[in-house]
């Protein structure tokens, strides 16, 4: 297994030190009569998105920042994006306080907002690239050169020519993407990039910023709820739940942690009527007619035992048994829990 | 030059946006004499009754003059940047403008000028015909050169006081009722609708002090001529302090603006 990059000829590029941010709401019932007292009197309550988040992150790392929604994902990319002022907390991002140095900040980074749409509606892709060009101050012949490099790997030569709006979701991701590109930047932000796109137009984004991770070096931080974007691209995950970093670390290390765990999926030959399933260690995770799916946990009950209890309790009734690891969106659904 | 790259950039693009809605473009190039026409035939029948030429210090043809020029200022100093404050920091896309690397009033501050490039070509030569044609307005060249100076700092003026206006979006979410209030204000009290010389002497002594009669009123006037030279210069010169103030404010709101956004679950 690779050692993960964190000594030296990797330099550090963000470097957050006990962040806090609140948000102030207004507390207010449903209904009528709640909104009309709403005119006269007001009850604010103090949320806190994030509380004492602190974290590092090396050069040419591809992280993974994943958490439920309202977990603080968004507020954090937002602080780190300048774009957000924390309450409290230390934030340097290659050498730059975010929100304080903001315009000149930004030349050094690149922003994917997955929701809102950073190209101009009304006018093909090619031409906000140019206006990019000119407010990123790109020399000509680099600006070209990478950006036939990009339109090539993304497939999108037609596509670029077309009014936004007339774009499909998956074309018009890949031209966001380009766009966040196009200034060579050293940190990418990039908030859900796969969100609602379908499985070839997340494989082509995928592989797309793996690729440009290797050849430039370029720190990537990704917010995502598909968790196979996360298996595929980072190496490093980060999961925050309700302002809070709960783990931090690589996702073979989580999966090792998990690793007292398998999924047996039973499939049978005949009706599984109701039967009795009675074996400690074991929990069932899914029952139907012809199958059965459960989790042993190692700690309590050997494979070996529980293939016997199966044997002996269901014998020639069973066609089929897979024994897999558990997938990391189950791991993840029991740290959110956990905490 | 990197500044210059930049507002041509800016420029272009909000050309080719411009020419992209036809029909719409169509429609705001009636919109114009349509409503010179609604005064006209009003001050027609006002002057007519009355039986006088001179109504607080305007002749008929004046008065007509008066209004044509006041949708050309209209038209060059028209700003959306209310509009667009309204509705990016509602919907959180103003994180989208936060993240280019240019200051966001400067931003639409240039979005503006290209808007109004384009706006001088679409919609005032077509006004220029009708107003010599039709009207026989006369131009008094060595007011002119005054007279342009005048409108740019008037739209300059607007733009700042619309994005100070709009910048309340920040705080209330729902500003809409403010910017309809400081609308209809505007038109009244900078002489849009009607030469201030119609209101109150103490409302005329006030205009003075405000800065709203340099927003339409005081360039019309210069086009008129009813000011002499020197007036004409001090009144040039009260616009550029208008203007350096309320882009202190302009910059000073903005600071504070910038803490408050929030923009959750965008």
């Amino acid at each position: 297994m690779k050692k993960r990059i964190k000594e030296p000829p990797y330099p550090k590029v963000i470097d957050v030190r006990n962040l806090w941010r609140d948000f102030k709401e207004r507390k207010r019932k449903a209904g009528f009569g709640a909104a009309l007292g709403a005119l006269f009197s007001r009850k604010y309550e103090t949320k806190h998105a994030l509380k004492n988040i602190s974290l590092d992150v090396y050069k040419g790392e591809i992280i993974g920042l994943i958490g439920p929604n309202g977990a603080g994902k968004s507020t954090l990319i937002k602080i780190l994006t300048g774009v957000l002022y924390p309450s409290k907390g230390f934030v340097k991002v290659l050498n730059f306080v975010p929100w304080k140095d903001r315009t000149k900040y930004v030349h050094d980074i690149g922003v994917v907002f997955g929701q809102k749409t950073q190209l101009w509606w009304d006018i093909p892709a090619a031409d906000t690239y140019e206006l990019h060009r000119d407010l990123y101050d790109v020399p000509r012949k680099e600006f070209d050169d990478r950006l036939n490099n990009m339109i090539k790997m993304l497939e999108v030569e037609e596509v670029i020519k077309k009014p936004v709006r007339q774009l499909s979701l998956g074309e018009r991701m890949r031209c966001e993407l380009i766009l966040c590109l196009l200034h060579n930047p050293k940190i990418v932000f990039l908030d859900e990039p796969t969100i609602g796109l379908d499985i070839i137009a997340k494989d082509k984004i995928r592989y797309f910023i793996k690729d440009f991770n290797k050849r430039y070096k370029t720190t990537f931080i990704v917010t995502t709820h598909d968790m196979s974007d996360i298996e595929r691209l980072c190496k490093r995950i980060i999961i925050i739940n309700r302002g809070l970093i709960i783990y931090d670390g690589l996702i073979n290390d989580i999966r090792k942690k998990f690793a007292n765990r398998k999924i047996i999926d039973c499939k049978f030959s005949e009706p599984l009527l109701a039967r009795e399933f009675n074996f400690s260690g074991c929990t069932i995770l899914r029952r139907r007619k012809y199958q059965l799916v459960l989790e042993l946990d190692l700690s309590k009950a050997r494979i070996r035992d529980l293939i016997n209890y199966l044997m002996t309790k269901y014998g020639a009734d069973i066609a089929d048994i897979d024994i897999k690891e558990p997938p990391i969106e189950e791991i993840i659904k029991l740290i959110y829990k956990k905490k | 030059m990197s500044i210059f790259s930049k507002i041509s950039g800016i420029l272009k693009t909000e050309f080719k946006m411009m020419t992209v809605y036809r029909f719409e473009m169509a429609i705001t190039l009636i919109v114009g004499p349509l409503s010179i026409l609604v005064f006209y035939f009003l001050w027609q029948a006002i002057y007519a009754n009355t039986g006088v030429d001179i109504i607080r210090g305007f002749t008929f043809h004046q008065l007509v003059t008066y209004y044509i020029v006041s949708w050309f200022v209209g038209i060059l100093s028209y700003t959306h940047i209310e509009d667009s404050l309204r509705h990016e920091v509602r919907h959180g896309r103003i994180i989208r403008d936060l993240v280019k690397p240019i200051n966001y009033i400067w931003l639409h501050f240039f979005t503006t000028i290209g808007h109004r490039l384009y706006a001088v070509i679409i919609e005032v030569i077509p006004l220029f015909i009708i107003a010599f044609v039709f009207f026989a307005v006369k131009v008094n060249l060595s007011y002119l050169p005054l007279f342009i100076l005048s409108v740019l700092f008037a739209a300059i003026l607007t733009y700042l006081i619309s994005a100070i206006v709009g910048m309340s979006a920040f705080w209330l979410i729902h500003n809409r009722g403010i910017i309809k209030i400081k609308r209809i204000l505007l038109y009244f009290i900078s002489g849009a609708v009607l030469p201030l010389t119609f209101f109150p002497q103490w409302f005329q002594n006030l205009s003075f002090y405000m800065p709203f009669q340099y927003l339409t009123f005081v360039p019309i006037n210069i086009w008129l001529a009813k000011y002499t030279i020197p007036q004409a210069f001090q009144f040039l010169g009260i616009q550029i302090g208008w203007i350096l103030i309320f882009y202190l404010l302009c910059i000073f709101v903005w600071k504070s603006a910038i803490k408050k956004v929030t923009a959750v679950g965008v």
